[in-house]
Parts: C-alpha cells; structure tokens; sequence
C-alpha cells in the first residue's frame, strides 16, 4: 500500500534500523527505491480541499444569514435583486471553474458546495420577500431537484451528499401525512444520483468521494425507509429495515470488505449498527402488537410490493453468500437470516396474531447473531468482530434482565459474568495477536 | 465530455435555477397587482404563542369549512372557495378536492378531518400564515400582534389584507389596530 504515512514512516525509520545492523545498508536503499521518495504536500493538498469545501459552505451559510435579516426599508425591488446576488454569483464561479479549473477537485468541491447552499438561499429569500410561505417539502424538492446537475457538471460528492440529505428531508416531511404515493418517489429521488456512486465505485472505491457519499447515504437510508414506507402496511417497516440494513452490510463486505480504515466501510458499517439496533427492538413484543387487523385496501400495493422487495433480495443474496462462505464469513449468513426472521415473523403475527412467537424469534436471533459473530472472530482472530459479537450477546442480556423479573442477585452475576466474559476474550485474543509471529 | 456540451449543460442548468424563483416571483406579483382583495379576520392567540425567528405566525378564524368530497383525510390537498361576507370580511364556504368553477379559491392542505358534531368539517392549513418582518422589527411587531389578539377581545381591526387569483394567494400586509403593522410599529 503507497500509502502517505507509511512511507513517511520507513524514510524515519530506515537510518536507525541501518545504524543498529537491523537492515543492511543496500537493502535499506532498495527499499528506499522500491517505495520512492515521500510524496510531498500529501497533508496540505488535503487541508486545501478541507478547507476549501467548509469556507465555500461557511460562506454560503453567512451570506443566508445576511440577507435573512430582511431589510425592510430597501424595499421589495432591491431585496429581491440582493435575493439573486449570491445564486449569479455561484453559477458564475461554477462556469469559471469548469472552464477553468475542472481538473481541481478543490475547486470542483468548493465551488458546487457554495452554489447549491445558494439555491436553497435564493428561494426562500424570494418566499420571504413575496411573503410565499409555501410548504417544506416542495421547498426541499425545488431545492434539490435545481441542485441536482451541480453533482454531474462539477462531479462534486458533498454536492451528491447535499442532495442525499434534501431528499431525506423531503419525504421526512411526510412523516405522519397520508400522501399515498409521494413519498415512494424517494426512491426514484436517490437512483437519479445514482450514476455519479457508480462512477465514484468504477474509479476509486476507497477513496473520500466513494467514502462520504456512503456514510451520507447510508445514514440517510436509516432515515428515509421508514418515512418512505409510511403508507404500507403497517408493520411493514419490519421487512424494509431488516432487508435494507441486511444488504447494507452483505454489499459492502462483498464490494468494500478490502477496505483499509473504518471510514472506507461505510455500508458494512452502518449495516451492522442498524441490524443490531433493529434485532434488539424487534426482541420486545410492541413492534409485533397491532399489526394484525392490518387494513389492505387503505394501504398502498406498490408501497407493500416494494417493502416486500427488500428483504427477499436480501435474502437472495444472503443465500448465494452462504454457499461460499467458510466458518471466518458466518456474519454474512448470520445477517442474511434477519430479513428472514423478519419475514417469518410478520406474517405469524399478522395471520395468527402471534406476536409473542415473533418476538422470541428474534430473541433466539440475535443470541445466533451474537455468538456466530463471536465464534467467526474467533476463528478469523478479529478482535473487533469479538467485540461485535460480545456487544450483541450483552444487549440482548441486559435487554431481558431489565425486563424479567429476576431477583438483584441473579442479575447482579449475570452482569459480572458478561462483564468478565468481555475481558477474559479480550485478554486472550490479544495474548493470541501478539503471540502470532509479525 | 467534451467542454462544449459541459459548458452547453451548465447553460441549461443556471437557466433553471434562476428561471425557478423568477417564476414564483412571476406568479405572486400578478396575484399582487391583479387579485382581488379580501380581509381575513386573525383568530385570537395566546401571547405567548409562537413566534418564530423573523416571522409572525398567524392564526385564522377561517380556518375551517364543510368538505364537499367523499374522502376527507389529514394531508390531503383542497381548494377553499372564499366569499366576502356581508361585514366586509373573507368567509370560506367549502373545501372541495377539485378547484370550483366559479368565484375566487386557493389550494390548501387539510391538517386534520374534525369528527364528533364538527364530522365533514375540513380544517387546513393558510397558505399565508407567515408574516415575515425585519429581525429587529418582528418581536416587537409579535408584542403589538398579541396585544390586539387577546383571547375575548373584539379583534375587527386585526386583519390580513389578501389578494387572491386563480388559486393563488399572496398576503398583502397585517393590519393591526385598523394600521398596517409597520406604521403601529412606529407608535411602540
């Protein structure tokens, strides 16, 4: 890996290791050859692009304010072409940029992050001056849908991950409204920035684009399956989050599982956090109560028929999974059963009104997904994937303890016996790293 | 991509995103100059209600109206078919889901359908509920609001000034006290 650090890392420690005989001089040299000179200004073409991208929203955001203010005694002609300013502005900058600059990636971001914020600003300082009070989610969607080819023309991310999280925004406004199916077109929102994640996964999987707009989108995901799915059944966020957060996680360890660091894994990341979370909630009784008398002709098909599409495609790939999958990879068969259990669970507790059987399912589930983490770490010597797996067998205790009726003693060892299980495997996997030879 | 088709696309684009506020401008202007004028009487608030920011919020006495289609549910979109009543103030009559033929409307969102002896009742949101102010001006605009607002207090000078056309509805101005809110805000 040519890595930045690491190679800053060997040039310092090269000259000591040749001093105390540790590495012979030559090798030392071939070594210097064989990794090149330290790439200079790495830090500082960063610290460029970082800042360039927080000045342009910084900017973007005072200039808002600014003009927020409303300054009466201007009257409506010059507020209104005060409104304009920062919007010419932005597209005049972004012109320049992509006549000009198109190969800077600083540039490309910074000047699409200001020129979106600007779109945003410019409408709704013309509502507030023509006194449009408008509602917020066609603000949103205004907003977005003009901001939208600022992603393509400049190939910006933080402009795609603006546009992930307006369009979270948008049908987070419909949270609690019965629109049919407005809120469904939240998917058909998310798959026309698609082809700019298709192009960052093409060229540079690892790389911060693909990093950001995966942790933007991943977390607006988390948010926007449910609002999306507010008109199906109910119950059927049961399906949607369990198959969506399933496949979170099997795609991203099947297409980013070689990635280096924790912020280059967004999706198996996020995948893992929601299905723990998930599976914990679907342990206790109130998510399967109430979903029985479920009304089919209020609800919307496509919105059931999509919800259904999720967990079965999770399903389906969670079985091709499983046939390759050795004893190190148990997590993916193990992630792949939520869906299943969600399913399986759904329909008793619908048909039967068996909401007890559901929600010892999952109590049976998440005990399976814990100790098959664990034992997949173990096996793999992962430590972190130990740990995975401890915290979902803890949870799941506590969980159950807080809600059983157990005497204080029985809780009390129970809790020292989870505490010690964590040390003890955390001591012993570590003596296990440490004892495999470097 | 070639930088003609970049340059030709960016074109296309700065067109849209200026031509967007351009047309809501476009719109509210000619409901400003052109619709007709109705008063909406405000309905009494708390003091303390909200104000929020740089703006006053509103509250109408006419929020409300018989719904005259079949299925009334929260979120759903009507059209308020307004009147002048016989004291010179806006009236609504009915909510419809379809725009009426004749007389003035505009497009409203149902917040929720009343039940009990209000049942058919639609009671919706004011696409004009927000006054927006100068940021200094409004708290004090929000204090001169609340006083003339007050819960069993004759409110017949407090009124916003509307003008309506073809189902657009811009808000004119507040009147406060038989004035328009800034010139009661030069007297406090």
């Amino acid at each position: 890996m040519k890595d930045h650090k690491h190679i800053e890392w060997l040039h310092e420690e090269l000259p000591g290791l040749v001093a105390d005989s540790t590495v012979p001089a030559e090798v030392a040299e071939r070594l210097r050859r064989r990794y090149g000179p330290v790439p200079a200004g790495g830090g500082k073409r960063w610290a460029v692009l970082i800042f360039g991208i927080l000045g342009a929203a910084l900017i973007g955001a005072g200039v808002i304010l600014l003009v927020a203010h409303n300054w009466d005694d201007l009257g409506r002609p010059v507020r209104t072409t005060l409104a304009f300013a920062p919007l010419v502005l932005a597209i005049a900058l972004g012109g320049w940029v992509l006549a000009r600059r198109r190969d800077s990636a600083t540039w490309c971001e910074g000047a699409a992050t200001f020129w979106a914020l600007t779109i945003g600003a410019t409408i709704s300082l013309v509502a507030q001056i023509y006194q449009i009070s408008g509602d917020t989610a066609r603000f949103f969607l205004t907003w977005i849908l003009l901001g939208l080819p600022i992603v393509y023309l400049l190939r910006s991310s933080v402009a795609a991950s603006l546009y992930f999280i307006g369009a979270t925004a948008w049908v987070g406004c419909y949270a609690g409204h019965r629109q049919q199916m407005t809120s469904l077109w939240y998917w058909g929102l998310l798959a026309l920035a698609l082809p700019h994640l298709a192009t960052l996964w093409r060229g540079e999987r690892h790389g911060w684009r693909a990093s950001l707009t995966g942790w933007v989108l991943a977390v607006c995901l988390c948010i926007g399956t449910g609002a999306a799915f507010e008109n199906a059944m109910p119950g059927a966020w049961i399906g949607a989050y369990t198959g969506i957060l399933a496949l979170m996680y099997l795609a991203g360890v099947r297409w980013f599982g070689d990635a280096p660091t924790l912020w280059q894994r967004p999706w198996q990341t996020t995948g893992a956090l929601g299905l723990g979370v998930v599976a914990l909630m679907l342990t206790y009784l109130w998510p399967w109560e109430h979903i029985h008398d479920t009304d089919w002709h209020r609800t919307m098909m496509l919105g059931n028929l999509l919800a259904a599409l999720l967990p079965v495609s999770a399903i389906i790939m969670a079985g091709r999974e499983a046939r390759v999958a050795g004893w190190t990879e148990l997590d993916r068969v193990m992630v792949g059963l939520a869906p299943l259990c969600g399913v399986i669970g759904y329909a008793l507790a619908t048909t039967r009104d068996w909401g007890a059987f559901a929600q010892a399912i999952f109590n049976v589930y998440l005990f399976v997904l814990g100790l098959g983490t664990l034992i997949a770490g173990f096996r793999g010597n992962r430590l972190g994937r130990v740990n995975a797996g401890l915290l979902a067998l803890s949870a799941l205790l506590v969980a159950r303890f807080f809600d059983s009726d157990l005497s204080f003693l029985a809780r009390g060892v129970a809790f020292i016996v989870v505490g010690a299980g964590f040390l003890v495997t955390n001591v012993v996997m570590l003596r296990r790293k440490a004892a495999v030879p470097a | 991509m070639k930088l003609r088709w970049v340059m030709f696309a960016f074109v296309l684009v700065a067109a849209a995103q200026v031509a967007a506020p351009v047309a809501m401008i476009r719109q509210r202007a000619a409901t400003l100059r052109n619709g007709r004028t109705y008063k909406f009487r405000t309905r009494p608030v708390d003091p303390v209600d909200p104000f929020r920011g740089r703006y006053v919020r509103l509250w109408f006495e006419q929020d409300h109206a018989p719904w005259s289609g079949t299925e009334l549910e929260r979120g759903v979109t009507g059209y308020a078919r307004v009147e002048e009543n016989a004291d010179g103030f806006a009236i609504v009559r009915a909510v419809s889901p379809e725009p009426p033929k004749q007389g003035d409307f505009f497009k409203v969102q149902v917040n929720y359908a009343g039940y009990g002896t209000n049942a058919g009742t639609a009671y919706f949101q004011m696409p004009f509920d927000r006054f927006y102010l100068e940021e200094t001006k409004a708290p004090v605009a929000e204090r001169v609001y609340g006083k003339n607002n007050r819960r069993g207090q004759s409110n017949s000078n407090t009124f916003a000034l509307v003008r309506i056309q073809n189902g657009d509805a811009a808000l004119v101005d507040l009147y406060v006290g038989g004035k328009p809110i800034a010139e009661s805000l030069k007297t406090h």
